[in-house]
C-alpha cells in the first residue's frame, strides 16, 4: 500500500521544508521576524490585548524577583 | 502590579468614554508585536466626556503615579491639554489631552477605527498608517524604532486584504 502522505505530496507537492529562518524567508529587510506577526494578526484584538497584558504581568514579575534576589 | 488593558478599556466603554487608543496598545490592537506597559488614550475634552472619564477613572481607582501623594484626577486637569500620567488598578494609564502639541481627539477621530473587544463593547484605535505617521513626525528614538515592526505589520495587513 503507497504511503498516503507520499501519495499526498505527489497530488499536492509541498514546497521543501526549510528548518532556517533566515533561509526561509522568516525576515523582512528590516529584520522583523514577519511568523510573530502572522502568528499576531491571527488573533482576536482581545486576545492581542490578553497576550499583551500576559507579557507586562511576566516581565514585570521577573524585574520584582530579580530585586528581590540577593546578590 | 497587574497589567489588564481589556478590562481598563472596557470600563471606559461602559462610561462611554469618547476617547482614542493611541500608542503601544494600538500598535497592539492592530496585530502589532509589541510590549508596552502602559495604556495611552487621547481624549475628547468637553466637560460631559471629562465627566465620564472621570466616573471611568474612579472605578478604576486612578491617582496620579508621578505624585507621593497619590492624588486623583480632577475635571480641570483632564480639561486641559496636557499628559495625565495615571496609575490605575488595571496598571498605568496615560490620559492625554494632545497627542502631541495641538494634536486632538477631534483630529484624530478621521484617522481612528472601532475595534470589537467582546460582543457590545468596542473601543476607537487611532488607524496603524496614522500611528506610522505620528510616530514618524515624533522622531524620539524609541517611536522610530518601532517604526520597522510597524510598518512590516501594515504591509501584512494589506497584503492579506488583497488576497
Amino acid at each position: 500500500m503507497a504511503d498516503a502522505n507520499e501519495a499526498d505530496r505527489a497530488g499536492h507537492p509541498d514546497p521543501p521544508f526549510v528548518a532556517d529562518g533566515i533561509e526561509a524567508g522568516a525576515y523582512n529587510e528590516e529584520g522583523v521576524d514577519l511568523t510573530l506577526i502572522r502568528m499576531f494578526l491571527s488573533m482576536t484584538p482581545a486576545e492581542r490585548l490578553d497576550a499583551a497584558s500576559a507579557a507586562a504581568n511576566a516581565i514585570y514579575e521577573l524585574r520584582a524577583l530579580h530585586a528581590a534576589t540577593p546578590r | 502590579m497587574i497589567f489588564d488593558y481589556r478590562r481598563a478599556l472596557t470600563v471606559l466603554a461602559e462610561h462611554e468614554v469618547e476617547c482614542i487608543v493611541v500608542g503601544g496598545i494600538s500598535a497592539i490592537l492592530h496585530g502589532a508585536t509589541y510590549v508596552t506597559f502602559d495604556l495611552d488614550i487621547v481624549h475628547r475634552r468637553t466637560p460631559e466626556n471629562v465627566r465620564r472619564l472621570l466616573s471611568a477613572l474612579r472605578t478604576l481607582e486612578a491617582v496620579y503615579r508621578h505624585d507621593p501623594r497619590a492624588l486623583v484626577p480632577e475635571e480641570s486637569h483632564l480639561l486641559g491639554k496636557g499628559h495625565n500620567l495615571l496609575q490605575t488598578t488595571c496598571g498605568p494609564l496615560d490620559a492625554l489631552g494632545e497627542i502631541t502639541p495641538g494634536l486632538t481627539y477631534d483630529d484624530l477621530l478621521p484617522d481612528s477605527e472601532e475595534l470589537r473587544l467582546a460582543p457590545g463593547t468596542s473601543t476607537k484605535v487611532l488607524s496603524l498608517r496614522r500611528l506610522i505617521d505620528v510616530k514618524a513626525a515624533a522622531g524620539r528614538q524609541k517611536d522610530l524604532l518601532a517604526l520597522p515592526a510597524l510598518r512590516a505589520t501594515l504591509a501584512e495587513i494589506e497584503k492579506n486584504r488583497r488576497t
